[in-house]
């Protein structure tokens, strides 16, 4: 039974606590800004710790600002199926995260609706306090 | 909360009635690749991917962890400010190697090659490796290291490891706990099919005041799966951005 508590309970703590790899969520966004941006990808950063999608965004005004999105390392998407061919430069795409709290075109990532239609994620849900 | 509690009881005990599997000279076998916290990592949902066995989302552990940590007043207010600043200053967001036991906790796969006369364990996460022999004592004068040295023993089913000559530079866990060149780890790893008990008890007399026991499990993965590449100073762009305005403003 003590094993069984020690499973249990180490179960229960992670569906809440969900392990950081790199960093924490929070020093460096913001889980209270949540953002959905659609643009056009100027670039894909298929690296490590961290991969990174640039999207021009355009504003009402036709200001253009490049937006940096961070997502999963490439192993984690790979798992997922996210392939590093998935997303391109070109692509018109629609994606979900929250802001930095420095920076005010720098973003974590989380859904994106590619051109078909087709959502997948690209990063983790926000963690308020880790 | 009482419902997930049943719910992942009842993971458990189908987890405990599995055989644990053994090698030709009848030790448990270890070998395998792992991983905790499943592959549900950062919460998602393990059936969205394709890598984990079988195992429901709730029996995946990052870490079990008895509150408050036995760390004496001092050291538990220098942990208390890296917690409220939001753990900007955590090493490993400098890519640097987590220790023993966080380098456990990272959501990325591990593989666990068992022989007679050691065992290897191979962390994607950071290029981290431990080559663990079965032996008596630890070597003279070590130099001290982000991940220790590691020896092993078997307690009937239980596979032991012993860890000393730790470099004082690594955290226990996400939450600012660190540690000094002090730090001794006793680890006690269970097998039980596609799951693995895990039990670290942490003695550092630089900051705690009793030995920390925490738990942890993980999950096989499906056969295929291996460890890949992770070079973390690739591109780590997060440093001037952790901890940023509107924290340093509080």
């Amino acid at each position: 039974m003590k094993k069984c508590l020690v499973f249990c309970l180490a179960g229960v703590l992670a569906a809440v606590v969900p392990a950081a790899a790199h960093h924490s969520f929070a020093a460096e966004y913001d889980a209270n800004a949540p953002i959905t941006l659609k643009g056009v990808v100027t670039k894909v950063d298929w690296t490590n710790p961290h991969t990174y999608i640039y999207i021009d965004v355009k504003d009402d005004s036709g200001n253009v600002t490049n937006w940096a999105m961070e997502g999963y390392p490439p192993n984690t998407l790979r798992r997922t199926g996210f392939t590093r061919e998935l997303v391109k430069p070109g692509d018109a795409i629609t994606i979900t995260g929250w802001r930095a709290r420095d920076s005010a075109s720098r973003a974590a990532a989380r859904e994106i609706t590619l051109q078909d239609g087709r959502k997948v994620y690209l990063g983790p849900v926000a963690q308020p306090t880790q | 909360m009482r419902t997930a509690l049943q719910l992942a009881c009842l993971v458990s005990l189908a987890a405990h009635s599995a055989e644990i599997p053994r090698t030709a000279a009848g030790k448990p076998d270890f070998s395998g690749v792992w991983q905790s916290g499943g592959i549900s990592l950062y919460g998602e949902v393990a059936g969205n991917t394709r890598s984990t066995a079988a195992v429901s989302k709730s029996s995946a552990a990052p870490m079990l962890r008895p509150d408050p940590a036995p760390y004496q007043p001092w050291a538990a207010a220098k942990a208390k400010e890296s917690a409220d600043s939001l753990v900007k200053d955590d090493p490993i967001a400098r890519c640097l190697l987590p220790g023993v036991p966080r380098i456990f906790s990272m959501p990325m796969p591990f593989q666990i090659i068992q022989g007679s006369n050691q065992v290897a364990i191979l962390y994607e996460a950071f290029h981290a490796w431990r080559i663990i022999p079965f032996a008596s004592k630890h070597p003279d004068d070590p130099d001290p290291l982000f991940i220790g040295d590691s020896i092993a023993h078997w307690d009937g089913d239980t596979l032991v490891t012993d860890v000393t000559a730790f470099n004082g530079r690594t955290w226990l866990d996400g939450r600012g706990h660190f540690t000094t060149p002090a730090l001794h780890i006793v680890e006690r790893f269970q097998i039980n099919g596609d799951a693995i008990s895990y039990e670290s008890t942490a003695e550092d007399g630089g900051v705690m005041t009793q030995p920390w026991t925490t738990h942890m499990s993980f999950t096989r993965l499906k056969p295929g799966e291996r460890p890949l590449e992770y070079e973390c100073v690739e591109n780590n762009q997060d440093i001037p951005h952790l901890a940023g305005p509107q924290v340093k403003a509080k």
